[in-house]
């Protein structure tokens, strides 16, 4: 009888050991490591919040930084390098004695030796602000505890309950499926399988005429593939300035892309080596093929929230999937947030930080704040492109008289001087404030110019406020200047 | 200044920056619900527009990745070419010999005068 006793005590006080360390609490908890959520989550801790972070993934960064923003750049970066290294040395008066060519194995390595060490660098990061981070699945119980199921790469073996008061949820997104083209990332890809392709294809197509598609599109091209587009819309580039689209469209064409606008793509199918493509004219029906060595699938991403058992909770998404939130970010539930990909808005790395951070300080001040009107977007082809604010499509049909100030890089002496003097800046003011409305860069370090525009928006600046600030000389930026001074008045330099 | 173009700039973001000076006092947000500014057609948290969760993701497809099963795998090649043999026993409408052929489906010999034809060059 004494044994018996003993064991039930010793059972029962394994159970109460086990249920205590099972479980843990934290005043926020983050779901999603990716550009929205380790933002928030360091902002939180910063702000004094006990905070964790959830993902599942097996690293930090989310897709921008594992198989989106940052891989693509440096494949673009390096690409861009070895086309201006074949192409430009000898009129820079660089002599390369023997053949310039691309190791794709030591390409690849470049690619991912930056994607590690800057997902190590958010983990030091999660460290430096006392973040908790848990390698696992998240998915709610309740509105106030969350289950973590770890990853098989977690030091931590045991399943998690965490008890929070505040929960952000930051799953992001998925690349969105093309019925009937079954990817299987060697032939028929998307972004990620795109990334790290093992050998440049002769003919790469691809189905979309956005960034993404754009992007890896200049990278195989300058490597020495093939490249087509296949767009449903008549134009590329869905959110640009039109004119801007058209101009992006004509160096692209000069740098060998082939366009196919206006065609819908009926069926891709794999052949071994080669992918076969069929698609129909939109307007007349008139049915083409097309064959190809690798088809990218690069029709968009759509929010991301399997496996967060939102159903538990009774989260709500629109008909396009998003969480629906708020102005403050919130779900129906006033202590669970919801920011990033997964929810409204572009869907751009830099728009989930800015959310990150208003949704942390919404939690700690009872106010935070995004400035939908002001977030920029690039392109990392060559010649960027960038643009923030309104295009000239917008104001006319928000009827709103404009006025533009245009300026060449041909006439900037640093562009000159590099050799890179293709694009030009578009300034749109009101025509009566005169106050900045947009602005749309190809050329050059666009992708860092956007900046100084974003701020002159955000001050409600007019382009004289701007012409009349002293730029360096001989920079880039004085290009943006003279197309401000363009605006309302005449520039000096062209 | 036009009224319509002084409406839309003064509905336009107000800047919420620090300037030089005090700190911005931020007004108190409304009681009421306010949509998020990206949201369509202004749907709010709650409101009957909205779809659960749960429904809308058991309807969506999810992203896969197939792994490509090659056709030539399958066809077993040999060497000899592409028709590879198979033991099997014969169909009613077989026959495993052309001497078994009805007469009519055999080839016939040519004669001795068609012989001398052909190697006339045509000329008898």
């Amino acid at each position: 009888m004494f044994r018996s006793t003993t064991s039930k005590y010793s059972s029962n006080l394994i159970q109460i050991q086990k249920q205590f360390l099972s479980t843990k609490t934290h005043d926020v908890v983050v779901i999603g490591g990716g550009p929205g959520g380790y933002v928030a989550a360091i902002k939180a801790a910063q702000l004094g919040y006990n905070t964790a972070c959830v993902e599942k993934r097996g690293r930090l960064g989310g897709t921008c930084l594992n198989v989106g923003c940052i891989p693509s750049k440096s494949l673009l970066n390096n690409s861009h390098l070895y086309q201006e290294i074949k192409e430009s040395a000898a009129k820079r008066g660089i002599d390369i004695k023997g053949d310039v060519s691309v190791n794709v194995q030591n390409f690849q390595k470049a690619k991912d030796d930056s994607v590690k060490q800057l997902t190590s660098g958010i983990e030091m990061l999660f460290k430096k602000n006392k973040v908790t981070y848990y390698k696992g699945t998240a998915s709610f119980k309740d509105q106030n505890t969350i289950k973590v199921v770890p990853i098989e790469s977690a030091a931590e073996k045991e399943e998690l309950e965490l008890k929070t008061e505040k929960v952000i949820i930051a799953t992001g997104s998925e690349v969105t499926p093309f019925p009937g083209i079954e990817i299987d990332e060697e032939r028929i890809v998307s972004s990620t399988g795109a990334l790290s392709l093992k050998e440049i294809p002769k003919r790469l197509a691809i189905i979309g005429g956005g960034i993404i598609g754009l992007e890896m599109g200049s990278v195989y091209s300058r490597l020495g593939s093939k490249v087509t587009i296949l767009e449903f819309a008549p134009a590329i580039g869905a959110s640009m300035d039109g004119e801007i689209a058209k101009t992006t469209q004509k160096f692209l064409k000069k740098q060998g892309f082939d366009f196919k606008l206006g065609q819908k793509v009926v069926s891709a199918k794999r052949n071994n080596d080669v992918v076969d493509i069929e698609y129909e004219d939109v307007k007349t029906g008139k049915k083409e093929s097309l064959q190809s060595d690798v088809l990218l699938v690069a029709i968009g991403r759509r929010p991301y929230m399997q496996g967060l058992n939102a159903e538990a909770i009774g989260l709500e998404v629109d008909k396009r999937g998003r969480v629906v939130i708020d102005d403050q970010f919130n779900t129906k539930y006033p202590n669970i947030k919801c920011i990033g990909d997964v929810t409204f808005g572009p869907m751009l790395a830099h728009k989930a930080e800015e959310e990150g951070i208003a949704a942390a300080e919404f939690f700690k001040n009872g106010h935070g704040h995004v400035n939908y009107n002001n977030i920029p977007s690039v392109m990392y082809s060559h010649p960027e492109v960038a643009w923030v604010g309104k295009t000239e499509e917008q104001l006319k049909a928000e009827n709103i008289e404009y006025k533009i100030g245009k300026f060449p890089f041909i006439a900037n002496s640093r562009a000159k001087t590099n050799m890179d003097s293709e694009g030009f800046v578009k300034i749109l003011i009101d025509a009566k404030t005169e106050r900045i409305l947009g602005a749309h860069i190809i050329g050059p370090n666009a992708g860092e110019m956007i900046a100084e525009a974003g701020l002159a928006l955000e001050y409600g600046a007019s382009a004289e406020d701007v012409a009349r600030v002293c730029h360096a000389h001989p920079t880039l930026s004085e290009a943006f200047k003279e197309a401000n001074l363009a605006a309302f008045s005449k520039p000096i330099n062209f | 200044m036009t009224t319509s173009t002084s409406i839309k700039l003064a509905k336009a973001y107000s800047p919420m920056i620090k300037f030089l000076g005090a700190h911005p006092t931020f007004p108190p947000h409304p009681d009421t619900l306010v949509p998020h500014p990206m949201a369509a057609n202004g749907i709010l948290p709650g409101s009957s527009e909205c779809i659960p969760a749960g429904e809308f993701l058991t309807k969506l497809r999810p992203f896969q990745v197939f792994k490509y099963q090659s056709t030539t795998q399958n066809s077993k090649q040999s060497s000899a070419g592409k028709y590879v043999f198979k033991n099997r026993p014969l169909e009613s409408n077989e026959v495993d010999s052309v001497t078994k052929l009805p007469s009519w489906l055999r080839y016939k010999p040519i004669d001795q005068n068609e012989i001398d034809t052909i190697n006339g060059g045509g000329v008898i």
